[in-house]
């Protein structure tokens, strides 16, 4: 039997995890807040509006038990090290060609630096440049208005740049 | 037009209109240093794009898990009440001393089983006999709730839902309905092998389809909280119930 719901949260998964370690930093507990996450959204799926796009719908569902999480535990604030996260599963250098060695430090520094960034800033740039959804999706899943969404985009966005040498 | 971050990071996302977006490439062109936050604002997007291709798949465990959730989430609604009226959600309001006083009526008669059956063969008789012809005792029987049955001319019969009351008899609540769509709902419970009417309310001609108006809702209401009646059946706790009886 094909259910549309069901198959978009299984098709969802990967994003809501991704974004769970975006907030989180720690695979297993974005492992159980992707599950947490799925029993609420399997319990409250008749409050879901079909004609909305269910990826905002699930991102805020795990936003919320993300939040649950850090009021019940002192998790909240802990970061990685960034030497740590540079030394960890960095990829193999290849002598291939030099430009291909600095994609890869470049996308390495972009993690680090994502890592850095304070956790409002680092989730629009989550939800918005990397999931693709618009300011007012994003403003929904967080529960904050439109402007202080691109307020926060804004100042990850020049943070990010500095930190990265972009100019 | 002085251009704040905000503006400069919408449009660096395309997110403004026409003309929000022509003042800002106006002044991005007059003003250098505007020019390069710009290209810091695009720049740290593409990076931070670049930097999450699609997302690795999740361990398969975790699937595993969700894919377990899916499954008894899936058997629980398979086996929740289906098309029946919340008994829980209407416990609200009304005391049973409120009742309007034709429903009052009516459970005063009601009340008296032998009124049922006085009436069988009186064909211009009361409505609420009706609930004494045969067909409306084997639906009673048999049907599940959310199925209508035809009890002939041009009458019919639904049954709401299944419920138990304080004394843990099986009761159910049925919509019965005539041509001329006027109706009764009613609450019989099962006593004695056989199904006495606990209350009937009429509930004059509606729109074609719609349930009973609200007032005789708030009626049942009432009886349902007044009698203590419990949140209704599950599909299987109902149809093992009814396998009991027959």
């Amino acid at each position: 039997m094909s259910d549309r719901f069901t198959d978009d949260l299984v098709a969802f998964l990967p994003n809501l995890r991704r974004f769970a370690l975006c907030l989180c930093r720690r695979s297993d507990l974005a492992d159980d807040l992707v599950q947490i996450t799925a029993e609420r959204a399997l319990a409250a799926r008749d409050r879901f509006d079909p004609l909305t796009r269910i990826e905002p719908w699930l991102f805020r569902i795990l936003r919320n038990a993300w939040i649950d999480h850090s009021r019940r535990s002192k998790s909240q604030g802990q970061t990685v090290d960034i030497d740590d996260a540079l030394v960890t599963d960095a990829p193999g250098l290849s002598v291939d060609g030099v430009r291909q060695t600095e994609a890869i430090w470049m996308l390495r520094r972009t993690e680090v630096a994502m890592a850095t960034l304070p956790e409002d800033q680092r989730e629009v740039m989550m939800l918005i440049c990397v999931d693709d959804l618009s300011y007012r999706e994003a403003a929904e899943v967080i529960g904050v208005p439109i402007g202080t969404v691109m307020s926060r985009l804004a100042r990850a966005r020049l943070a990010l740049a500095e930190k990265l040498g972009i100019k | 037009m002085a251009i704040t971050d905000e503006t400069l990071v919408a449009y660096a996302d395309g997110q403004l209109d026409g003309n929000d977006a022509k003042a800002v490439e106006r002044a991005v062109a007059a003003d250098p240093a505007l020019a390069t936050r710009l290209a810091q604002m695009v720049g740290a997007a593409d990076a931070v794009r670049k930097a999450h291709p699609a997302p690795a798949p999740v361990p398969a465990a975790l699937e595993a898990r969700v894919r377990a959730l899916i499954a008894a989430d899936l058997a629980r609604r398979a086996t929740a009440p289906v098309n029946v009226i919340d008994i829980e959600s209407r416990r609200r309001v009304v005391p049973f001393w409120q009742v309007p006083l034709a429903a009052m009526l009516a459970l005063g008669i009601g009340a008296g089983a032998v009124w049922l059956g006085a009436q069988r063969d009186d064909p211009g008789g009361l409505r609420v006999a009706a609930l004494a012809n045969p067909e409306v005792t084997r639906a009673l029987n048999q049907l599940p709730s959310g199925q209508t049955a035809d009890i002939g001319a041009g009458a019919t019969v639904s049954i709401v839902s299944s419920f138990r009351d304080a004394a843990d008899r099986l009761c159910r609540e049925i919509e019965q309905r005539v041509a001329d769509g006027t109706g009764v709902v009613a609450v019989v419970c099962r006593e004695d092998a056989g199904w006495k009417v606990r209350l009937v309310v009429a509930t004059g001609a509606t729109d074609e389809g719609s349930y009973a108006p609200a007032s005789s809702n708030e009626t049942l209401d009432a009886y349902l909280s007044a009698t203590e009646a419990g949140a209704p059946l599950s599909r299987t706790d109902e149809a093992q119930a009814l396998q009991d009886l027959n």
